[in-house]
């Protein structure tokens, strides 16, 4: 950036028209001074020449008639002249015949003539003449006049200087009245532009007083403040448009939010509700059962003598359905405490446990014991009632599903993930339709019928409450006849609830 | 052009060589380097006198007459040769004492006689003749010019009554360098 760039517009006006008319001014008084200087010299050789050619004309007769005398009185009237220092006539064979030299004059004549012409010696023009007189030379004549070149040229400069202080003076005073008609306008144009930028303000608009290109800019000017005062009033209309659709979204998210919260919350009143109902079922079921029991057995031991066979079969019913019922009562007690019980997580072996349930299930079992096959499982950090529970639960499904088979094959084992390690508990047996598959984990939902294998329908139901309570998750795969295959996975980083 | 200037210049230094002897004081009356510079005079005059249309015809030469002086004669010719005045060829014309005038512009008459003889003047002034004297008595007898001695140097005297009588105009540039002009005696 030059400094240039940086000045107003007046000022730059004002600087092209002084240069401008500085440079004019320097070249035709260049010019001038070189024409004056051309002319001064010629002037003086012309002057110089024709005094020569006087003297001569003068001095021809005392020349030719051999008058020294009278050719210095004809040189000492050069005295009127006071330029011509000094002046001198020789004779045709060179030899100096007559001399002047003015008051003040130093410079002599040398005693030979040089040949015609004339030369700057110093600042004195010197000037030789030959005198003709018909058709021959009949001697020269010299003169030395002064010849001040540089005060010549000095006072040309000094008033070269003066002129043009005066014009570029006269220039400015000029330029600065005629330049308004052109500052006025763009001045006028420039503060509407500050003021939109510091204000914001598009409805302004910048005056328009003449026609020419300055009067297009303001036009154009005004035409982009019109077209950017719509859309900056486009742009905040859509802008307000959008804050009110994320107010209300937000609004909506809040409700959305709230009423999660409170249905979670009537959710988990309904489940406690729920829980300590059927707590409380089963707690009070359990007295009238143990008179039903108690009451059963009474018949039986005091009665058995008189009780004829079928009336000891249908006593054998009522003592049956009545144990089963206590164990169910006992399952749903358990399911339920589930939710209140506190966890107290330990590291655990789940190879020796998983090993420990299959043999304690096993050990006096009706049928074939099914062959044991398991890998080496990866320790977990977990409750130990709990955990103990599942293996119970879901060994004792596999051995369950398998026993009516004729190899029976229980196989346990684990894979261990980034996250979670995942135990798995597999039988040949029965297997299930993978259709029902949602249905597995529910209380009191079962596969199969009682006849065929007996349960309560609430083991999974509380394998699947454990594993969730410890962080995890359960599934299970499989087919009909095919066997079938359950995981439960645990997180793990301990300490995860 | 320039080898005609530096001929005219050669030329003129050819001629100066008589005339430079001029400078020199003369060494006695009517001793050589005396009568050189007369002679030289002689042809000089030609250019500041204005003769009538009769007597010096357009074309016509001008005529010198040297009247019994052989040393100012020789002398003339030498120096007028080949030379002009005011456009003129210059002739040089020995004369015995009875030799016609006829064709004459200027007629030396040389040696110390105190007078012209009167026919002779008369005949000249009818003529438009110059006569030019060398006499020690001065100007006088139709004598228009006359040379004198002045401290060893040749001058000349004028007399302005023989020259209008004989109908002669001189040049008041010839007259600025005389040593002595005979103002015109009163009407």
């Amino acid at each position: 950036m030059t400094p240039l760039s940086a000045i107003s517009v007046r000022a730059k006006l004002l600087f092209v028209v002084l240069v401008t008319a500085a440079s004019a001014l320097l070249i035709s008084g260049a010019a001038m001074l070189w024409y004056e200087l051309q002319n001064f010299r010629r002037a003086g050789v012309n002057d110089l020449t024709a005094q020569a050619e006087v003297i001569g004309l003068a001095a021809a007769p005392a020349l030719q008639f051999l008058d020294p005398q009278a050719a210095k009185e004809y040189l000492e009237l050069l005295e009127a002249k006071r330029n011509i220092t000094s002046a001198a006539i020789y004779t045709v064979n060179g030899s100096l015949f007559a001399s002047y030299t003015a008051e003040g004059g130093e410079v002599g004549f040398p005693n030979l003539p040089e040949i015609d012409g004339h030369y700057v010696d110093g600042n004195e023009l010197v000037l030789f003449r030959r005198i003709v007189a018909g058709d021959e030379i009949i001697g020269t004549v010299g003169l030395r006049a002064r010849y001040d070149l540089a005060g010549r040229m000095l006072d040309y400069l000094r008033i070269l200087g003066g002129v043009m202080l005066v014009s570029l003076a006269a220039a400015a005073l000029i330029s600065h009245r005629l330049q308004r008609t052109i500052t006025k306008p763009i001045s006028a144009v420039t503060s509407v532009a500050r003021r939109v930028m510091e204000q914001r303000d598009f409805s302004l608009r910048a005056p328009k007083s003449t026609n020419d290109e300055i009067g297009l800019l303001v036009d154009a000017f005004n035409g982009m403040l019109d077209e950017l005062g719509r859309r900056a009033e486009r742009l905040e209309h859509s802008v307000r448009e959008q804050q009110r659709a994320e107010e209300d979204l937000r609004q909506l998210n809040a409700e959305l939010e709230d009423r999660v919260e409170a249905r979670t919350s009537q959710l988990a009143a309904a489940n406690r509700e729920l829980e300590s109902f059927s707590y409380s079922v089963s707690h009070d079921l359990r007295a009238p059962l143990r008179a039903i029991t108690g009451f059963a057995n009474l018949l039986w031991e005091d009665h058995k003598d008189r009780l004829d066979e079928e009336a000891a079969r249908k006593i054998g019913i009522i003592r049956g359905q009545a144990d089963r019922m206590g164990v169910l009562i006992d399952d749903l007690l358990a399911f339920s405490r589930l939710g209140r019980k506190s966890m107290e997580p330990v590291a655990l072996d789940m190879s020796d446990m998983a090993r420990a349930c299959f043999e304690r299930l096993t050990r006096d079992g009706a049928g074939a014991t099914p062959e044991l096959r398991i890998g080496r499982l990866p320790p977990a950090e977990a409750d130990r009632n709990l955990i103990e529970q599942v293996w119970a639960n879901l060994v004792a499904n596999a051995v369950k599903f398998s026993s009516k088979i004729e190899k029976p094959v229980v196989e346990i084992g684990a894979i261990v993930e980034e996250r979670e390690n995942i135990y798995y508990v597999r039988d040949n047996g029965a297997g299930f339709d993978p259709r029902y598959r949602h249905k597995l984990f529910g209380v009191f939902q079962r596969l199969h019928d009682e006849s065929e294998f007996p349960g309560t329908g609430v083991g999974l139901a509380l394998v699947q409450r454990i594993v969730n309570r410890h962080g995890g998750r359960v599934w299970a795969d499989g087919q009909p006849g095919e066997g079938a295959t359950f995981h439960f996975s645990l997180p793990r980083e301990s300490g995860n609830d | 052009m320039l080898n005609a200037v530096l001929r005219a210049g050669l030329r003129a230094l050819l001629a100066c060589a008589v005339l430079c002897a001029g400078t020199a004081p003369a060494q006695a009356p009517g001793s050589a380097p005396e009568q050189s510079i007369k002679a030289a005079y002689l042809y000089n005059f030609g250019a500041y006198v204005h003769w009538p249309e009769l007597a010096l015809p357009p074309g016509e030469p001008l005529t010198i007459g040297v009247l019994e002086d052989e040393l100012v004669a020789g002398e003339l010719e030498e120096i007028t040769r080949e030379r002009h005045v005011n456009g003129r060829a210059v002739e040089v014309r020995r004369l015995a004492a009875d030799d016609p005038l006829d064709g004459l512009q200027i007629l030396f008459v040389g040696g110390e006689r105190a007078d012209v003889p009167s026919e002779l003047a008369a005949d000249a002034q009818a003529r438009s003749i110059l006569v030019v004297t060398e006499s020690g008595g001065g100007l006088g007898g139709g004598s228009a010019i006359n040379f004198l001695l002045v401290d060893q140097r040749v001058r000349f005297e004028v007399s302005l009554d023989a020259a209008d009588a004989s109908g002669l105009a001189i040049s008041s540039r010839l007259l600025a360098v005389a040593e002595r002009v005979l103002p015109r005696s009163v009407p």
